[in-house]
């Protein structure tokens, strides 16, 4: 069977085109190939027709394998970089990479995340019965007043109220159950009594899947992996406000992924021109300070450092 | 106050590092080796993909963390 007998499909899928092109050309970072991409995206999709079991999901699903089209694409440029790129000391633009800017897609995860949890809503707004499903978009999507919802719906405010509080629980609900697995990398899953999320990160050490606390609004970021570290105060890898001397850095972003993307940003915005001139202005005052790159004798780096040959960069902040 | 950054974390920052995370989300941390390269002390921090068939590599100076060279080892195919 193919999606030939999913009434609609071909239609739906000719509609998609344009934004398939244009996703494909963010993830690829290149026009010419985006055509051919999201055709390839549209005769999977076509011939894998009948695995689309939310008929009201066939966004998300499309971006789902147009990510996997151009993710083997990627492999496959892959090939022609298996080489050395930079040698002698230079470092530049080579085999296609430039090695000194951040790929104008650092925030493209951000911009993907803002659909896919539009679509997550979608789908469980999908889920709710029709009258509270009104409510909610009348009121939180467009912002209506309870009166006017009431006036609009025909019934009382009360009865308006009472279906927004219903909405909620269920909204609630279906994030934690049905659609748990969308929703915990965006941290819309309650946390364990410790504060930890589920992500979707692996962890570069066992390859278990990593667990998360992420507060967007305080800049707070930790990950941590319970086989490698199940020791409740062992955080390998944690980063605050205090370190990067951007409480906002992480504004806007929901999930883990898109913020690793973001800090990965950061650190190299911050520490590649430290580490040629020898100075990091204070994350506090912006006064340039001393960096001290490679292994002093009488310095311990913290546990989350001491991996490996123990090789780290400090700037003492003055502010 | 001191900010510290290892290695490890300066090299997943590269934009050649973090494409190989894009593109190979599950990969693992390799051990760091010492080595001496073009005369210098030097540290090979290096990643690789779970089934191996790629590989990321950056060699630094020991004492400037300086990126002397970076290899990258793609042979994952369809």
């Amino acid at each position: 069977m193919t999606g030939a007998a999913i009434p609609g499909l071909d239609d739906v899928l000719a509609a998609e085109r344009p934004r398939l092109v244009r996703l494909c050309a963010r993830l690829t970072e290149t026009t010419e190939a985006a055509e051919d991409l999201a055709q390839e995206t549209l005769i999977e999709a076509w011939r894998n027709g009948h695995k689309l079991r939310a008929p009201d999901a066939v966004q998300s699903w499309l971006s789902g394998i147009a990510r996997n089209v151009c993710l083997r694409w990627a492999r496959r440029q892959g090939r022609e970089f298996d080489r050395v790129l930079v040698a002698g000391g230079h470092v530049g633009t080579a085999g296609g990479y430039d090695m000194t800017e951040p790929p104008s897609d650092f925030d493209l995860d951000v911009e993907l995340e803002r659909d896919e949890l539009a679509t997550l809503l979608d789908r469980a707004m999908a889920l709710l019965p029709a009258e509270t499903r009104a409510a909610l978009v009348a009121h939180y999507l467009e912002d209506a007043p309870q009166a006017a919802v009431a006036a609009r719906l025909g019934v009382s405010e009360g009865a308006v109220a009472v279906r927004l509080h219903r909405g909620r629980l269920a909204l609630r609900r279906l994030l934690a159950t049905e659609l748990r697995e969308h929703a915990a990398p965006y941290g819309l899953v309650a946390p364990d009594r410790a504060g930890w999320q589920e992500t979707r990160l692996w962890c570069p050490r066992c390859g278990g899947r990593r667990l998360g606390r992420f507060d967007a609004a305080t800049g707070e970021l930790a990950l941590t992996c319970p086989a490698c570290f199940p020791e409740p105060d062992a955080i390998p890898d944690h980063v605050t406000p205090l370190e990067t001397g951007m409480p906002g850095l992480f504004r806007g972003i929901k999930g883990y992924q898109a913020a690793l993307n973001r800090l990965a940003a950061w650190q190299h915005a911050y520490y590649a021109p430290a580490l040629v001139r020898r100075a990091a202005p204070c994350v506090k005052c912006g006064a340039q300070v001393p960096l001290r790159p490679g292994l002093s004798p009488d310095w311990q780096p913290p546990p989350s450092v001491r991996r490996g040959a123990g090789s780290f960069c400090a700037a003492t902040a003055v502010g | 106050m001191t900010l510290d950054q290892g290695l490890l974390g300066l090299v997943r920052a590269l934009p050649v590092g973090w494409r190989f995370a894009k593109v190979h989300p599950r990969r693992r941390e390799l051990p760091e080796q010492v080595v001496v390269a073009a005369g210098r002390a030097a540290v090979v921090t290096s990643f690789a993909s779970f089934d191996g068939s790629a590989r990321f590599a950056v060699v630094s100076a020991r004492d400037t963390l300086e990126t002397l060279a970076v290899h990258l080892h793609g042979v994952r195919g369809e």
